[in-house]
């Protein structure tokens, strides 16, 4: 989800049974650790977990739908966030087709602002993709 | 723009070399993965003849999903090359560099960027199609321990490090088994079949004995804002070197938070290692203010989060195991404080933004001052080498050795004198 308190975002793409969803669960002290324990759920890379100001938490989880079901029939507190799978099949779209560098023989050109200095700032002015009109800000 | 696919990171960074060959050394890694891809490093070294210059290696792509960690180093690889050729500062929003710092950074440090870890893991969740989930996928694509299911393919290369890889025995039962490592091979976490059995952590480990003096380590991963420290088997404690990873007497009762185990750290050390996070800490979040935090890997909230086998932890145990290597900082970067392993690449831009400034705000700091020089020259000079030096310098051995002229020439003079010596003395002998 691109925000934390994001809400299922309608426009997301289609869903398929193992998608997995980004969701918040709230627990109490102890409960972030036994689910952690369970090795069942997909909690990310180093866990995230945001502290609420009553002493829970929201520990991030990557789950299933019917994982979605089973946390709340243990009675937690489930956010259903943004169906992360169904993104990452959408940002495919964001991925370079091809090879923008043709093996070599064009180089990148950096996102960075460069300050000063004698200009140009690559040795051909010509050989990189854009960016799209971005650059780093 | 858009991500870079795999092809293309190795394309980028063959094109950095041949666009800077006096400036950039390619260094091919020796392990073909399991679908037979091969990765290439790049070296950006200002300066070969400055002896005195830590080296920082700077890694990322391991976890095939956290999509972004190649473009961040091929971006900085870019920027730095650029800005140093056309004596430039660099800029990330709120945070610059002065021509100056990158001139002292390309010309003082061996700045070594691996952008891409697991190709195979990156290809196969950048291939996703609309009726796969693949492009969650977290491992590599090594098959060896799947027994021809789909749903075992695959290592955990972040599990896979020679540090407590023997997580049933290393740790305690009480430990979170669900965060160390997993000896399922349908797991995210699974570890492998032995420390260094998959040709990504190899190729990692290669690059890293290349450098004697790398000085800095860091591992590029997603999400969470995190820049996380060692150790991640346990509390760190700076009392006792006897309570350590290499002590077998502790095996069995690591990983539990408020027990009589603590992983030793050298007070020293540890305070070097805050200093080096906070340093890339206040760096990213110069740029745009995104409150990145860092701390050590072990904590979460009231929770724990114990692993076994992953780069920071490897990397540091250099200086334990062998210490005339010197010491080695190992971090991991957590980049992107959404939760999200998919920005949208105009929110990557602003990413890549974020770390570039903090992986070069380390760069600054870890290049040696001019009195840190002073010292690494004194500590290189060696008295009796420089005697020597200044010695043939006064006195070229082509001038002044056994064949030289000035020797042919006293030679000479010798012999004419003791001739003349041995006439007298024969004149004398017939006159008696």
């Amino acid at each position: 989800m691109s925000d934390e308190k994001a809400p299922p975002n309608d426009n997301e793409p289609t869903e398929r049974a193992d998608d997995q969803f980004a969701v918040l669960v709230t627990v109490a002290r102890g409960q972030a650790d036994e689910l952690l324990r369970r090795g069942e759920f997909d909690f990310g890379d180093h866990p995230n977990i945001s502290p609420n100001p009553d002493g829970t938490a929201r520990l991030t989880l990557f789950v299933s739908r019917p994982q979605v079901n089973a946390l709340r029939d243990e009675g937690y507190e489930v956010e259903l966030g943004a169906n992360m799978s169904a993104r990452a099949r959408e940002r495919v779209t964001e991925v370079g087709q091809g090879d923008r560098f043709e093996g070599g023989r064009i180089a990148p050109r950096g996102l960075g602002r460069k300050i000063g200095g004698r200009g140009g700032g690559t040795p051909s002015d010509d050989r990189g993709p854009d960016d799209g009109g971005k650059r780093a800000s | 723009m858009t991500f870079l696919n795999v092809a293309e990171i190795e394309s980028a960074l063959v094109a950095l070399n041949n666009a800077y060959p006096s400036l950039t050394q390619l260094l091919p890694l020796p392990n073909e993965t399991a679908e037979h891809r091969h990765s290439n490093a790049l070296l950006i070294r200002g300066n070969p003849r400055f002896e005195c210059r830590p080296a920082l290696v700077f890694v990322s792509g391991v976890h095939a999903r956290e999509w972004g960690g190649p473009d961040i180093l091929v971006n900085l690889a870019t920027d730095l090359l650029e800005a140093y050729t056309t004596n430039a500062g660099l800029a990330y929003g709120g945070k610059s560099f002065s021509a100056a710092t990158i001139n002292l950074i390309v010309n003082r440090t061996d700045l070594v960027v691996f952008p891409d870890i697991n190709p195979d893991g990156r290809a196969y969740s950048m291939a996703a199609l609309p009726n796969t989930a693949q492009a969650m996928w977290r491992k590599n694509r090594n098959p060896a321990s799947a027994g021809g299911l789909a749903s075992k393919i695959g290592v955990d290369v972040n599990r896979n490090y020679d540090f407590l890889w023997d997580f049933p025995v290393k740790f305690s039962p009480n430990a979170n088994m669900g965060t160390l490592a997993s000896t399922n091979p349908a797991s995210d976490l699974f570890h492998g079949t032995g420390p260094f059995s998959e040709p990504e952590s190899r190729n990692v480990q290669w690059l890293v004995d290349q450098f004697p003096n790398a000085r800095y380590f860091v591992d590029v991963h997603s999400y969470t804002g995190d820049i996380l420290y060692p150790w991640g088997d346990d509390e760190n404690q700076t009392t006792d070197p006897s309570m350590s990873f290499k002590n077998a007497a502790w095996d069995g009762q690591r990983g539990v938070a408020g027990d009589a185990y603590k992983e030793y750290v050298p007070s020293v050390r540890l305070s070097q290692l805050q200093s080096a996070a906070n340093v890339m800490r206040d760096g990213i979040n110069a740029v745009r203010g995104q409150g990145y935090v860092s701390k050590q890997g072990f904590w979460l909230w009231d929770a724990t989060y114990p692993t076994s086998g992953t780069s920071e932890d490897w990397a540091f145990t250099r200086e334990f195991l062998d210490p005339k290597k010197g010491g080695l900082n190992g971090f991991v970067i957590e980049f992107n404080k959404k939760i999200d392993f998919f920005p949208t690449w105009a929110e990557m831009v602003d990413l890549i933004a974020d770390i570039d400034a903090g992986l070069i705000a380390l760069a600054d700091w870890a290049h040696p001052s001019i009195w840190r020089v002073i010292l690494c020259w004194i500590g290189r000079w060696r008295p009796i080498d420089r005697f020597w030096a200044i010695w043939h310098r006064v006195f070229p051995p082509e001038l002044w050795g056994p064949y030289g002229p000035w020797t042919r020439i006293v030679r000479l003079a010798e012999r004419t004198a003791n001739r003349f010596a041995a006439l007298i003395r024969g004149g004398r002998g017939r006159g008696r």
